[in-house]
C-alpha cells in the first residue's frame, strides 16, 4: 500500500435502479496537492464523491482513506462543500460556522476563534452577527467555502467552489486554497472550469458515464494530448535549420515541429544562433477543455459501435 | 453521542424560536382561558338574567287549605345552603332562585287570575280545587316556557306548603317538619380498603381530567412539533444543508439527534403548559386531586410517544421532495394517533375490555389510549408495562427503519418513491 496515498478507491461501482452511475473506478488521491474531479454533467462525479464521504455506500468495492475503511470518526477529518448550495437561511453566520465546525468535532472556543479567522481571510469580518439570508448569493457561497475550512481538515472535498463567484473573489479563493495546499491539505475539486483545473491541480481524474476516461498527473496528460511542437511569437525563421523538421505560419503566431529527439532548449538555442527575435516561446499544449471534449467524444463513439 | 446532543441542541434550539411553535406554546392556554372565560361569563350573564326575572305564578285555593302563616318558613327551606351543591356562596343562591325565587300572587277565582295571565302579570296559575283533600289534584295553566326553562316554577314551594297547612296544629312541630321537609342526605364516599374518599366529586373529575388533558395535549403537541421535524427535514434537503451535516454525522446521529431534539422541544410545551394552566388550577380550583402515578405514566407515554412518532416522521419526512409532499406522506401517522379519540365512547365504557387493551398493545395508538385509560380506571399494572415494552420496541425498530429510510430518503431527488419502491428498499438496505 503506497502510503503517500491519501484516499484510494478500488473497482467501485454503484448503480441507482437500472441506470450505472459509477462502473468499476478506481484511482488513487495522493496526499497533499489539489487533485481535480471532471466530468460531464451527469457523469458520477457527485455520487463518486458521496461514497468517499460515506453519505452513500457503494454497492461494491473499497474506499481507503489512510489506508484504512472509512470510519464515522474520519468524517471530522474531511469537510465538503456540494455544489447545489443552501444554509439555515435563519441563523446567523457565527452560530452557522460554529454549529458545522463543532459537528466536525472541534470544539466551541476553538471554532468560533477559528470562524472569525476565515472570515477575515474572506474579507467577510462584518456579517458574524448578521443573519445568512441577508446576505448576497455570492456572500453565502463565499460563507460555505469557509465553513468548508474551519475545522481545519486534512481533506476538503469541493464542488464547484468558483461558481458564481465574480473575477475578485475567484482570486481571493483561489488564494485561500493555495495557502491550504501549502499546509499539506488534500483538495479535491470538481469543476467545469479547465482552466482552474490547469491552473491548480496536480492530478486530476476524468469520468464520463460513469466510466473513467482519464488519469494521471496534469502536466502528463497536457504533454500526452498536446503535439510536440513549440509555438513562438518572433520574426521569420530562417529556413534549413538543421534541429528543425518544419514551420507551420498561424497568424501572428508560429508553430515549430522540432526533429525527433531535439530538445526544446536546442531549437530555443538554434533559433537566438541565427538572430531570430522571440517574444514568445512555449510548448505548444492543447488546452485542457480541448482534451476534454475530444476525449469525452471519442469515448462515447466507441461505446456506441 | 456527543454529534447527537450538537444536532439535537441545534433542533431544540431552533424550534422553539420558531414563530409558529411560540404562537401554539402561548396560545393555547391563553386559548383555552379565553373560552373557558367566554362561556363561562355566558353562564354567569344568563344566571344573572334569570335572578332579574323572577316569574310571578298566581296560586287560585278554593280549598281553603293553604295557611299564609306558613309560607315564609316554606320559602326559605327551598333556598340550599351552599354546601349541599358543592358550589361556591353566589352559584348556590343563583341555582337555588328557580324554586325560591318564585314570587307567588293569590287570587280569589280562576276568572281573576285568568285576567291577570291575559295582561301578562303572571306566568301561569295553580288551581287547589275545593275537593283536593278527596281527589288530591292540583291544576297548573301556564304558559309553556322554552326546553331550558322551568315548566313547574314553584311546584316545589307549593306541594311542601300544601303538606305544611295540612299537618299544622295536628301533629307536633316536630314530626310535622319531617313529613313536609323531605329528608337529607349525608353520602360518604369511600375508598376499596374502607377508608373514606375525601377526593369527592370534583376529585373525580380530575382523576379522570388530567390523563385526558395530557391525551389532548400530547396530540396538539406532537403535531405541531412533528410538523416543525418534519418541516425541518424537508428545509434541509430542499437546500442540500443534508450533504454538509452527512459528511459531517452519520445518519443515525442526524435522526437521533433530531428526534431529541424535538421530544425535548415537546416537553418544554408541555412544561409551559403544565406552569400556565396546571398550577393555576390547582390553587384556584377546590379539591383537586392529582395522583402522582398517574402524572408519571402519563408522562412516560408522553415521552416514548413522541419519541415514536418522531422517528417515524423523520423517517417518512425524508421521503418528499419539499415540504408540502412529505407532510401528506406523514399525515397517515399523525392521524393515526388521534384514533383512540374517535373510539373515546367504547373505550371509557370498558376501559379495560379488549378495544382498549389491544388498542394499548398498537404503538401509534397506544400513547393516547393509555392515557385515557388510567384516567377512568385503576388499570392493570402489567397491562401498563406491557403497553409501555411494546412501544419501547416499536422505538427501538422505527428508530432502525427510520434511520434506514433516512439513509435512502435524503438523497433522493425527483420523483416520489411508492409504497412498493420504500418496502423493497428497506428489505435491500
Amino acid at each position: 500500500m503506497n502510503t503517500m496515498n491519501k484516499i484510494v478507491l478500488e473497482n467501485v461501482h454503484k448503480r441507482f435502479d437500472s441506470t450505472v452511475a459509477v462502473a468499476d473506478v478506481s484511482f488513487n488521491v495522493p496526499q497533499g496537492g489539489v487533485f481535480g474531479l471532471l466530468g460531464p454533467n451527469g457523469a458520477g462525479k457527485t455520487t463518486l464523491i458521496r461514497m468517499m464521504l460515506d453519505i452513500i455506500r457503494p454497492d461494491s468495492g473499497t474506499i481507503l482513506y489512510d489506508g484504512h475503511q472509512l470510519t464515522p470518526g474520519d468524517k471530522d477529518r474531511i469537510t465538503y462543500l456540494p455544489e447545489e448550495r443552501g444554509l439555515y437561511k435563519k441563523e446567523k453566520v457565527r452560530d452557522l460556522l460554529d454549529y458545522f465546525a463543532q459537528l466536525k468535532g472541534m470544539p466551541l472556543a476553538e471554532a468560533r476563534r477559528r470562524s472569525l479567522l476565515y472570515l477575515v481571510k474572506m474579507e467577510m469580518a462584518d456579517v458574524l452577527d448578521k443573519k445568512v439570508e441577508t446576505l448576497s448569493k455570492g456572500n453565502q457561497q463565499k460563507i460555505q467555502i469557509a465553513a468548508a475550512l474551519v475545522s481545519d481538515p486534512e481533506v476538503i472535498v469541493l464542488d464547484e467552489p468558483f461558481a458564481g463567484l465574480d473575477p475578485l473573489n475567484v482570486r481571493l479563493t483561489k488564494e485561500i486554497l493555495t495557502e491550504e495546499r501549502k499546509a499539506g491539505k488534500t483538495i479535491l475539486l470538481s469543476t467545469h472550469q479547465m482552466n482552474q483545473v490547469e491552473e491548480l491541480c496536480d492530478h486530476l481524474f476524468m469520468i464520463d458515464q460513469g466510466v473513467r476516461v482519464l488519469y494521471g498527473p496534469v502536466s502528463e496528460i497536457l504533454d500526452r494530448y498536446s503535439e510536440p511542437a513549440l509555438l513562438l511569437e518572433c520574426s521569420t525563421i530562417p529556413e534549413s535549420i538543421p534541429e528543425i523538421d518544419r514551420v507551420v505560419v498561424e497568424g501572428k503566431q508560429q508553430k515549430v515541429y522540432p526533429k525527433a529527439g531535439v530538445a526544446p532548449a536546442m531549437v530555443l538555442r538554434a533559433l537566438i544562433d541565427r538572430g531570430v527575435q522571440i517574444d514568445r516561446f512555449q510548448k505548444a499544449a492543447t488546452p485542457l477543455e480541448e482534451i476534454f471534449v475530444r476525449v469525452v467524444q471519442e469515448r462515447r463513439r466507441e461505446a456506441q459501435s | 453521542m456527543k454529534k447527537v446532543s450538537l444536532v439535537a441542541k441545534r433542533e431544540y434550539r431552533f424550534t422553539v424560536r420558531r414563530k409558529g411553535f411560540i404562537i401554539t406554546t402561548l396560545g393555547m392556554p391563553l386559548f383555552f382561558v379565553l373560552m373557558y372565560g367566554i362561556s363561562g361569563g355566558a353562564v354567569l350573564l344568563s344566571m344573572r338574567q334569570s335572578r332579574a326575572k323572577i316569574d310571578t305564578i298566581g296560586i287560585v285555593d278554593e280549598s281553603g287549605l293553604l295557611q299564609a302563616s306558613l309560607l315564609p318558613q316554606v320559602q326559605k327551606s327551598l333556598v340550599l345552603p351552599p354546601a349541599d351543591t358543592g358550589l361556591p356562596g353566589k352559584a348556590a343562591a343563583a341555582a337555588a332562585l328557580g324554586e325560591g325565587g318564585v314570587s307567588l300572587r293569590s287570587f280569589d277565582s280562576p276568572e281573576s287570575a285568568r285576567d291577570a295571565f291575559l295582561r301578562q302579570e303572571i306566568r301561569g296559575y295553580y288551581v287547589v280545587p275545593r275537593d283536593y283533600l278527596q281527589s288530591g289534584a292540583v291544576q297548573l295553566q301556564i304558559k309553556k316556557g322554552n326546553v331550558m326553562s322551568d315548566n313547574e316554577p314553584g311546584w316545589n314551594l307549593l306541594r311542601r306548603w300544601l303538606a305544611a297547612s295540612l299537618v299544622a296544629g295536628k301533629l307536633p312541630e316536630e314530626t310535622a317538619q319531617r313529613l313536609w321537609l323531605p329528608p337529607t342526605l349525608d353520602s360518604n364516599p369511600l375508598k376499596a380498603d374502607g377508608s373514606p374518599d375525601t377526593a369527592g366529586a370534583l376529585g373525580e373529575i380530575t382523576s379522570f381530567g388530567v390523563p385526558y388533558v395530557f391525551a389532548i395535549l400530547f396530540m396538539i403537541s406532537l403535531m405541531t412539533s412533528s410538523t416543525y421535524l418534519l418541516q425541518g427535514v424537508a428545509e434541509e434537503k430542499e437546500n442540500r444543508v443534508i450533504e454538509i451535516l452527512l459528511s459531517s454525522v452519520t445518519h443515525n446521529e442526524l435522526l437521533a439527534g433530531k428526534v431529541l431534539g424535538l421530544c425535548a422541544a415537546g416537553l418544554t410545551q408541555l412544561g409551559v403548559w403544565i406552569v400556565m394552566v396546571v398550577t393555576p388550577a390547582i390553587f384556584f380550583i377546590p379539591g383537586i386531586d392529582l395522583r402522582w402515578s398517574q402524572l408519571f405514566i402519563a408522562l412516560l407515554f408522553f415521552v416514548l410517544g413522541f419519541m415514536m412518532f418522531g422517528t417515524l416522521m423523520a423517517g417518512l419526512g425524508s421521503l418528499g421532495n419539499n415540504f408540502r409532499e412529505s407532510q401528506q406522506t406523514a399525515m397517515v401517522a399523525t392521524m393515526s394517533s388521534v384514533i383512540p379519540m374517535f373510539l373515546l365512547m367504547p373505550i371509557l365504557s370498558q376501559p379495560n375490555g379488549t378495544l382498549a387493551r389491544v388498542l394499548s398493545y398498537i404503538p401509534l395508538t397506544a400513547p393516547v389510549t393509555i392515557m385515557m385509560r388510567i384516567g377512568a380506571v385503576r388499570v392493570p399494572w402489567w397491562d401498563i408495562l406491557l403497553s409501555a415494552a411494546i412501544l419501547c420496541a416499536s422505538l427501538l425498530l422505527f428508530l432502525r427503519l427510520g434511520a434506514k429510510l433516512f439513509r435512502l430518503g435524503t438523497l433522493m431527488y425527483g420523483k416520489r418513491p411508492s409504497a412498493m419502491e420504500i418496502a423493497r428498499w428497506l428489505r435491500e438496505a
